[in-house]
């Protein structure tokens, strides 16, 4: 199976480590130096189902690698924002809000893609087959949505000028 | 305990809260032909968990149904509800044999779970799937699972389409057409078969408070978008008066009056038609405990179906026609193979208003061929029958017409069309201008114009929420995966 990741890294004192895993066999273990978009393309023979994967960030002091101005906004950061993980043809962008990020303190957060400190975000893959999964996915996705409004969309399929459309029959 | 040769159970998840015929029938079947067989209905277990403990349930259900869990630890949850499963059914039934209803793909996980469970503990145990959920991706969809459970021995069986017979013959020779292979042969004579036995289930526990009931199987029509007359070799049916007396007889067998026929279409052979119509009329204006009925329905003119037939549609009890209308233009129902024009429909809604029939209409926005004139077409039909409104019940409009790879209408069309990595985002190559975005469009103008017309739109909210998660992978040239189209109910699943 073929798993590639989109990762947007922010490199301040030289960019976060990352480590990826599937289950417990290690994939990838490297410092992310360069910034912005980094692509990584990875192989498992055996993708047997259910298993995890696993993105961990390491190499992070918290003390010195984050840059503040002087009214304490982040200027610069040693981060990792993961945009888009694919299992073969399955790629996952939204429906990564769905799984949690572990921090190396034990905290767990929710619907948050962007580590900004040491932790794992664990992407669990709940079935044995990987179809059904991500159909059950979208569907999660579907019936969570809160967001929906009508007119936007309406907005959006029409065009702003003419939503207001007049028909007649 | 009781015991038994067989004991049927209606695997979850169904969104029905009516019982399911299938397990009923075979049962008559089955004791018709000396056996002993319970039926347990585990679809109902798991809904009635939904008043008690909704968390719990919504977590199961969601498992069964999809395969996963937001939080992986709630397997256990899972893994301890099948486990209660079991042992209720090795504390209750002594029996040789478990068949499982499937009742849809989305039965497919608890009724593997189950027969691992069940196999585990006690490997003697005779296990046989069947129901059109054993199969993928349709009723004439691939065997890939069932074989998958028998190849690892989990089930020791399973049966291809009607069950009548080969249940039978699974119990008694092991071997023969439709068992472990999909050579099914075709009952062609419905009359024989005993009524569906429902004594094992407590009826008043159900929401519905109605009985399914079959008068025919198959279809006389052949509708592009549509496989069942690919799958069914004939169209089947029981005559009028043998139906009459099915709903009449389960009706002071269980006190339930109101009947929903699982047909494709009621009113195939007007000839039976006429007969249970006349027969349900004498037994209504003889009694007080008047029978009613529903279900779908096809679209006849005068010619067809008489005045007379109308006054004695009503008075049979009825009540809710669904009709496959699906367009207000009749060159595009005759692309469809629908076979009704604009006449027969001017006709048909005319008399179910005279009559107090209530009608509820199927529509498909975006049929391939469909210009926007055809579409303009569908608003005038409405606007033609607004006048009636008071018999609509509903107006089911839909999500767009989708297209599974595999289907009639892919095989049709597929050197002139893209599916464009999706069941709803195809694109026909002789009307480019009808693109999602398009189809989108006029769902929007359609259920808009009707909503202010005055028409019960089914649904509208939630199809335009669908529509705005599709159009997201959509825009994204993402791949929609096959998208569970099927919402709160048993029809719903079956149109689909």
């Amino acid at each position: 199976m073929d798993i590639k990741l989109k990762l947007f890294i922010r490199n301040y004192n030289g960019g976060p480590g990352v480590r990826i895993s599937w289950g417990e066999q290690m994939l990838f273990d490297q410092i992310l130096a360069k910034k912005g978009l980094n692509e990584i393309s990875l192989n498992v023979d055996k993708f047997a189902l259910p298993n995890s994967l696993i993105i961990e960030m390491y190499n992070k002091d918290m003390r010195h690698d984050t840059l503040l101005d002087e009214n304490k906004n982040i200027i610069d950061d040693k981060a990792c924002y993961i945009a888009e993980v694919c299992f073969g043809d399955i790629a996952l962008t939204q429906e990564l809000f769905l799984f949690n990020f572990k921090k190396e303190s034990g905290d767990v957060s929710s619907n948050n893609v962007y580590m900004g400190f040491n932790g794992k975000f664990t992407v669990d893959i709940t079935s044995d087959n990987l179809h059904e999964w991500y159909h059950g996915l979208q569907k999660h996705l579907l019936t969570n949505t809160e967001k929906f409004d009508y007119e936007q969309f309406k907005t959006e399929i029409f065009g702003i000028n003419k939503i207001n459309y007049s028909i007649k029959y | 305990m009781k015991k038994c040769d067989i004991l049927i159970l209606t695997c979850p998840v169904i969104f029905t809260n009516a019982p399911l015929q299938a397990p009923a029938i075979l049962k008559a079947v089955l004791e018709k032909n000396g056996y002993k067989a319970h039926t347990y209905d585990l679809n109902h277990e798991l809904q009635k968990l939904d008043d008690s403990d909704r968390e719990r349930h919504d977590i199961l259900k969601n498992y069964f149904t999809f395969g996963t869990l937001v939080d992986k630890q709630n397997i256990v949850l899972v893994e301890n509800y099948i486990k209660s499963i079991r042992d209720f059914i090795f504390n209750e039934y002594d029996t040789k044999h478990i068949a499982l209803s499937v009742f849809t793909y989305q039965s497919q996980k608890f009724a593997e779970l189950l027969a691992s469970s069940i196999k585990e503990f006690n490997s003697d145990i005779g296990i046989v799937a069947g129901g059109q959920g054993i199969m993928s991706s349709g009723i004439n969809g691939k065997l890939e699972w069932v074989h998958g459970l028998k190849g690892s021995k989990i089930i020791d069986a399973y049966i291809v389409s009607e069950g009548e017979r080969s249940l039978i013959n699974y119990l008694k020779i092991k071997k023969a057409k439709g068992l472990n292979n999909d050579d099914w042969e075709q009952l062609t004579d419905l009359d024989a078969e005993p009524y569906p036995n429902y004594d094992d289930y407590n009826l008043d526990e159900y929401k519905s408070k109605k009985l399914l009931i079959t008068g025919s199987r198959g279809c006389v029509r052949h509708c592009t978008f549509c496989d069942i007359h690919t799958h069914w070799k004939k169209f089947v049916w029981r005559s009028g008066k043998e139906i009459a007396s099915e709903m009449v007889s389960q009706s002071k067998k269980y006190g339930i009056n109101k009947f929903l026929f699982t047909d494709s279409l009621i009113n195939g052979s007007m000839k039976a038609y006429r007969d249970f119509i006349n027969t349900m009329s004498e037994h209504n204006e003889t009694t007080d405990d008047k029978i009613s009925w529903h279900g779908q329905f096809i679209v006849r003119g005068l010619k067809q179906m008489t005045e007379d037939d109308w006054i004695l549609t009503k008075k049979s009890g009825g009540d809710g026609l669904f009709l496959g209308v699906e367009s207000g233009s009749e060159k595009i129902r005759d692309d469809m193979k629908k076979q009704f024009s604009d006449q027969d429909m001017d006709e048909f809604v005319e008399q179910a208003w005279k009559n107090k029939v209530s009608v509820s209409f199927g529509m498909i926005v975006g049929y391939p061929t469909e210009t926007y004139d055809d579409f303009l077409e569908t608003l005038k039909m409405f606007k033609r029958y607004q006048k009636y409104k008071e018999i609509f019940v509903e107006v089911a409009l839909g999500t767009t017409l989708s297209i599974l790879p595999g289907t009639p209408m892919a095989e049709t069309f597929k050197n002139e069309m893209d599916l464009n990595n999706g069941e709803n985002f195809w694109l026909y190559y002789k009307n480019p201008s009808l693109d999602f975005k398009e189809r989108i469009k006029r769902r929007m103008i359609l259920g808009e114009e009707c909503i202010k017309m005055g028409y019960p739109v089914l649904n509208q909210n939630d199809d335009m929420k669908l529509l705005h998660f599709l159009y997201s992978v959509y825009k994204k040239n993402k791949k929609q995966i096959m998208f569970d189209l099927n919402t709160e109910n048993v029809n719903n699943q079956k149109l689909s």
